[in-house]
């Protein structure tokens, strides 16, 4: 132990510290200072970025003892820096200032400042821009644009670019990133300057009501903001112990030796775990229970976990593994869905009794036969997609407890509180009422944390022990182990009239679900039923095999299957415009899904399709962009590439799709809503008090939002499927109306009115011009004894299963997108310059936090296409570092014009339909399309492969 | 997560404390500059020295001066190197190259002398411990045969620093100080086609400073290629200096390739080519075709080798129309 001094926010610190501890540890777990993130521990990717002497350094390799007398600036002090330099103004903090009402597209009257006195100007700008969505990098992101505006006070959007280029935000935020530097910048430059606050990137959308369609900034953006946010690993418990994991060593191996003992002997080690010390199921699973607690006959992948480990410190828990010992009896490697089919291939999971074989969907729609023979055209290829890894910033961490009544409480976070229960209550053969699941904030999901993770891991530990229990993944162990984005085989055979009409359309589809079922039969079904794409045709038929192998499991990922279906669809439709002739736009056009087509799975689109407006928006945008460009000669290799998308919102094939919400008013007039669904950067707490505001005539800031509790908040289901806004919206706005004719009934006595006849608004209950404080109904409601809470169980419209009559789902989403790329004929690079999308999404209840979705959502599907790619062979992962996993950053932002079609939908609160998937499905291929308008190049094989790219344009190949 | 293994840190003020304390532990403590490749790497538990010296509290390591041409104290920042004016206008390549060097955070604390012996690269080396362990070693840390040619006698491991290429394209020289006294060598001579024993200095020597001679005119480039224009070591690395006679003949010209072998490879014939030739669009063709074919990458880094060789001819070419822009 050596003592470290050093200046943390202005203030002297002392602490005692072991040479090997590094900076971002020591401001964490030593100071408690944990606004400061830890998302790769590798210096790739900036989360952990604290300034030291002036200088931003990444603090997760910085040892602790460099900083020895240094002054060193984390996320908790940026906000003094600035109230230094204004004198007078106060340090505590403050609420932000409401934003005011939206005049025009953008356009937000106030003037001056929207900096509160407690934050910085980033700070204050980054909340209002919407330039942070699940927060996770915001702090990182903060100090190192603080770096940037110390230097150079009015920097263009190039400079931020290279200043924040190896500063990664999966959500994607980029744009409304550079625009709240740049508007911070100003205010610094000039602080006390009457100014407006523009949103720049803000799309035009309906007039907004009270509350709903406004875009007003999230609810705890100030916390992510100052670094206060807190999520799983920026909770402590008095004797928490550290947890790790033993990982299987191979892909596929018989486990033939296992032996804890002198694990067990290590001094400061308080439990050791294996298959023998679970309890309960020894299997979880969210859909299929095929999925080892700690595995006992064999090990499928090399991310299965082996043995458990609680020890005093990490450095014990990490020696303690290497001390199992486990022999093995390695088995053939399964590594592909095709070779998993065939019968004489080694099987690796039985779990549905059907040997590899997960699930085959199969979806048929009139007489393919018939349809490929009235066909003028066919095009028939084979599409293959690769891994692909959400890449949350924030890696998984749990924390198990035993309470003081011998349950047990597990804090993560989870996109399924609930599913998370029942694993939990399962494993340890206990009652799901012991078991309490509370839901940190979360750094970033996309569908890589609705599986089980170490929540269970921690509550046999908590439990074993008597003691708190935490486990944190390093980015290598989240990498090897969560589930992926499915591999696949596509092939496609597309058939049409010699006028554009599509009349039959055929796939097979090969899914490698991995080493275990998570989502993929679900996943796989999505695949399958959007593979004809956005389009109405009269003959389908469709036979998708999810396959188990020994890869990593894979499971839900942001578009759910259809990223891939779409990329192998709207390819084959790009090529067929191109035989026949004809306008993409117009091909699209012709056969577009709209009001009474029918769906290749015989559902009949009855509202809310608005596919055909977000083409000829984009059809629109695209013309107008090439015609004003006509007087610069541009590069040959630049091209525009076009594609549309659909995606069901909410689970659909006949599953009941509930949520309920919660919501209880108080006397100081505010209102909280509650309910277990996930914020995973969404956005859902918004868009929860603001149809909670709305119903009840209070302001946005007057109503709390309380997530993902299993003990207070009730079941809002799984954070999937574009669901959440639809389903928890509707239950929230049910409870909220529920609540408000309680209300109604006590206010009418005292206005003297009925009491459908009270108007709700800005914290006030009215009629004819007499009111009453919302407070005030509150405070008669209570002595009366009359309710003031109201709970609402909402069940969205009923679906069908597949292969039955009927709706599959209750509705759909849709999109169309054109990129413009530029391709590099020396190098094969390519580069995205411009996306124009439009998006139907049924009604926009948040500008803001929509098109945070929509740009997040078309940064993540171009690294789909460009640069992201999941390398695992023969089971082996080799992406395991966010070194090798190369999404894309700041500096891959395009320009990105968007539209949003509000084509409401009659069940959706307030017309909303999903967001969260639709925006990044077209996103690929209409990449991949202008690189074939490009150069004459089809690429089938995801990642586009440069050299691949080049070698197939110097031979006159016409596909790679 | 990650934990940094154990280790004693010495903080010594003096270039020759700092080499006595390394002789005390005799081969079991490590030079720490920056650090921003060692902690990741002894995080992955490819080093576990017992100590490191740190080298950040010596003050004669640090700084930039003018003499007959210009020294570069190794302590320097990779952010120092790349916004000093001179280096900019008179040695452009090498502020070039130090500013694509990972990430600004990382460069902030990168010193250029770290970056010059920064350790050879390999997709089956640069792999997290357990990773490593499940596969087997390979012969550069803990194991015998090398992956890459698993009948190799020698280890494959790319030399993958930015500005070693850069400082042999400038003829610069190296000073180094162990306890045998100090030495000055060309920085070409600072590296072995050996991706375990790529320094072709003694382990106990340390590297202080980076001697370039005068500009004299001499023009530079470097360009880099890497699959994200993001914090990715380069899988290419060309740097061309070219110093035209007042004919506007070539009087002098080096090119060095990065990224392609165990050390910073020279282009010799190109150079020959160019000598005493004006730079025409069919020289730059034939200087780049002769660049193209002594580059012998290895399936071991990001992308595939035939492409990072095909880049080659690719990117020579362009370095060289750059300098006959300039």
């Amino acid at each position: 132990m050596t003592n470290l001094n050093m200046t943390v926010n202005g203030k002297p610190i002392s602490i005692e510290i072991e040479a090997n501890e590094y900076l971002a540890a020591a401001l964490r777990y030593k100071l408690g200072l944990t606004g400061t993130k830890i998302g790769c521990d590798e210096a790739e990717c900036g989360a952990c970025t604290v300034i030291v002497n002036g200088t931003p350094v990444d603090s997760c390799i910085y040892p602790a003892l460099k900083a020895q007398g240094a002054e060193v600036l984390t996320i908790e002090g940026l906000a003094q820096t600035w109230a230094a330099t204004e004198p007078g103004v106060a340090t505590e903090p403050g609420v932000a200032t409401e934003p005011g009402v939206v005049t025009e597209q953008g356009v937000v009257t106030e003037p001056g400042s929207v900096t509160t006195p407690a934050l910085h100007p980033l700070q204050a700008h980054f909340i209002h821009q919407g330039a942070l969505q699940c927060g996770y990098c915001t702090p990182g992101m903060l100090m190192q644009s603080k770096h940037l505006l110390d230097h150079n006070p009015n920097p263009t959007t190039d400079e931020i670019k290279v200043a924040l280029k190896d500063t990664l935000c999966r959500c994607g935020a980029y744009v409304a990133i550079m625009n709240a530097i740049q508007f911070a910048a100003e205010e610094m430059r000039e602080p006390n300057a009457a100014r407006q606050t523009v949103i720049p990137n803000l799309p035009a959308t309906k007039a907004p009501l009270d509350v709903i369609g406004k875009p007003l900034p999230r609810p705890d953006a100030i916390a992510k903001a100052t670094g206060a946010a807190k999520y799983t690993d920026d909770y402590a418990f008095p004797d928490m112990l550290w947890g790790a994991t033993l990982r299987a060593k191979f892909p596929h191996a018989k486990i033939l030796k296992l032996d804890v003992a002198q694990a067990q002997a290590l001094p400061g080690v308080r439990a050791v775990l294996t298959h023998h010390d679970v309890p309960g199921s020894k299997n979880h699973g969210l859909i299929y229970n095929d999925w080892p607690v700690l595995c006992y006959d064999k090990v499928r992948y090399q991310g299965d976990a082996v043995a458990i480990v609680a020890a005093d410190t990490r450095e014990i828990a990490q020696r303690a593994l290497d001390l199992i010992e486990v022999a093995y009896e390695p088995l053939p490697v399964v590594d592909n869905p095709v070779d998993a089919l065939k019968p004489e291939t080694i099987i690796v999971n039985d779990g549905t009794g059907h040997g590899n074989l997960l699930k085959h969907i199969h979806v048929e729609k009139g007489d393919i036969d018939k349809g490929f023979a009235e066909a003028d055209v066919i095009i028939e290829n084979e599409y293959h997609s690769p891994f692909y890894e959400h890449a949350f910033m924030e890696p998984e961490c749990s924390i198990g407890r035993v309470l003081e009544n011998g349950r047990i409480e597990v804090i993560c976070g989870s996109q399924i509180p609930y599913e998370d229960r029942r694993q939990i209550a399962a494993a340890l053969n206990m009652e799901e009422r012991e078991v309490r699941v509370r839901g940190a904030l979360i750094g970033g999901g996309f569908g890589g944390k609705e599986d089980i993770a170490a929540q269970i891991h921690v509550a046999l530990l908590a439990k074993a022990t008597g003691r708190p229990v935490k486990m944190l993944y390093s980015r290598h162990e989240s990498l090897v182990s969560h589930p992926k984005r499915h591999a696949t085989v596509i092939r496609v055979k597309t058939g049409a009239k010699q006028d554009g009409t599509l009349v039959a359309s055929q796939a097979t589809i090969y899914g490698d679900s991995g080493a275990y079922a998570s989502l993929g039969d679900k996943v796989m079904t999505r695949a399958a039923t959007h593979a004809a794409g956005p389009y109405a045709v009269p003959n389908v038929k469709i036979d998708c095999y999810a396959m188990y192998t020994n890869n990593p499991p894979a499971g839900a990922f942001r578009g759910f299957g259809v990223t891939q279906s779409a990329f192998a669809v709207e390819s084959n439709m790009d090529e067929l415009a191109h035989q026949l002739n004809m306008d993409p736009f117009e091909l699209r056009r012709m056969n577009a899904l709209r009001i009474g087509s029918t769906t290749s799975t015989g559902q009949v689109v009855k509202e809310s399709a608005g596919l055909l407006e977000c083409i000829r928006l984009v059809e629109q945008e695209v013309k107008r962009q090439r015609d004003s460009n006509l007087q610069s000669p541009v590069s040959k290799l630049q091209s525009w590439g076009f594609a549309a998308a659909f995606k069901n919102t909410g689970l659909g094939g006949g599953a009941p799709d509930k949520s309920a919400a919660e919501v209880e008013v108080f006397e100081d007039g505010t209102a909280e809503v509650r309910s277990s669904a996930a914020e995973i950067g969404q956005g859902l707490p918004t868009v929860l008090a603001m149809i909670t505001a709305e119903e009840l005539g209070l302001p946005y800031e007057n109503v709390r939002v309380l997530l993902s509790d299993t003990d207070l908040t009730p079941d809002g289901g799984p954070t999937t499927a574009s669901r959440q806004t639809f389903v928890t919206g509707n239950a929230a706005r049910y409870a909220a109306k529920g609540m408000r004719e309680i209300l109604a009934e006590t206010a009418s006595e005292y206005l003297d009115a009925a009491p459908a006849q009270l108007t709700f608004k800005d914290g006030y209950v009215s009629q004819n011009g007499h009111k009453l404080p919302f407070a005030e109904i509150v405070k008669r409601a209570r002595q009366e004894n009359r309710p003031t809470r109201y709970l609402h169980e909402y069940f969205a419209p009923a679906t069908k299963p597949l292969g039955v009559e009927g709706d599959m789902h209750f509705g759909f989403s849709y999109a169309a997108q054109a990129a413009l790329i530029e391709l590099d004929p020396d190098t094969g690079e390519t580069h995205v310059l411009k996306i124009v999308t439009a998006t139907d999404i049924g009604r926009a209840l948040n500008p803001l936090a929509l098109q945070g979705q929509v740009e997040g959502g078309i940064m993540m599907c171009l690294g789909n296409a460009l640069t992201e790619e999941f390398i695992v062979e023969k089971g082996k992962v080799w992406s395991d570092l966010f070194a090798k996993y190369k999404m894309p950053s700041i500096k891959h932002t395009p320009e990105i014009v968007s539209f949003i079609v509000e084509d409401e939908i009659s069940a959706g609160p307030f017309g909303a339909k999903g967001v969260g998937e639709i925006s990044s499905i077209p996103t690929t291929p209409a990449i991949t399309n202008a690189i074939y308008n490009a150069c004459g190049v089809r690429v089938r094989r995801l990642p586009v492969d440069q050299d691949a790219l080049l070698l197939a344009m110097r031979a006159g190949k016409l596909e790679t | 997560m990650l934990r940094l293994p154990p280790f004693e840190y010495h903080a010594p003020r003096s270039i020759e404390q700092a080499v006595n304390l390394y002789a005390q532990f005799g081969g079991a403590a490590m030079f720490a500059a920056g650090g921003t490749d060692l902690y990741p790497n002894m995080k992955r538990r490819q080093f576990t020295p017992q100590a490191l010296i740190g080298l950040n509290g010596i003050d004669e390591l640090r700084g930039i001066v003018q003499d007959n041409g210009i020294t570069i104290r190794a302590g320097t920042t990779l952010s120092q190197v790349a916004s000093h004016p001179i280096l900019q206008s008179q040695y452009s390549a090498l502020a070039t190259a130090a500013n694509l060097v990972s990430t600004p955070q990382l460069r902030a604390m990168g010193t250029l002398g770290g970056n010059l012996c920064l350790d050879t690269r390999c997709n089956y080396y640069n792999q997290e411990f357990s990773w490593r362990q499940a596969l087997g070693f390979c012969m550069k840390k803990d194991g015998e045969i090398c992956m890459v040619a698993p009948g190799s006698s020698r280890c494959w491991a790319v030399s993958s620093t930015d500005c070693a290429p850069v400082v042999v394209a400038l003829d610069g020289r190296v000073r180094l100080v162990g306890p045998r006294g100090e030495r000055v060598i060309a920085a070409s001579d600072l590296y072995r086609d050996d991706g375990i024993l790529y320094l072709g200095k003694e382990r106990d020597e340390l590297v202080t400073e980076i001697l370039l001679p005068p500009a004299d005119g001499t023009k530079s480039v470097y360009l880099k290629l890497r699959r994200r224009d993001s914090f990715d070591f380069p899988i290419l690395g060309v740097a061309a200096a070219l110093r035209f006679a007042s004919n506007g003949e070539i009087a002098n010209a080096r090119i060095v390739l990065g990224g392609v072998g165990s050390r910073p490879l020279e282009c010799v014939e190109s150079a020959r080519l160019l000598m005493g030739q004006k730079l025409t669009r069919e020289l730059i063709g034939a200087a780049a075709e002769a660049a193209w074919k002594p580059a012998r990458p290895l399936d071991n880094t990001d992308s595939t080798h035939s492409y990072r060789k095909k880049m080659t001819r690719v990117y020579v070419a362009r370095a060289l129309e750059a300098l006959s822009e300039k």
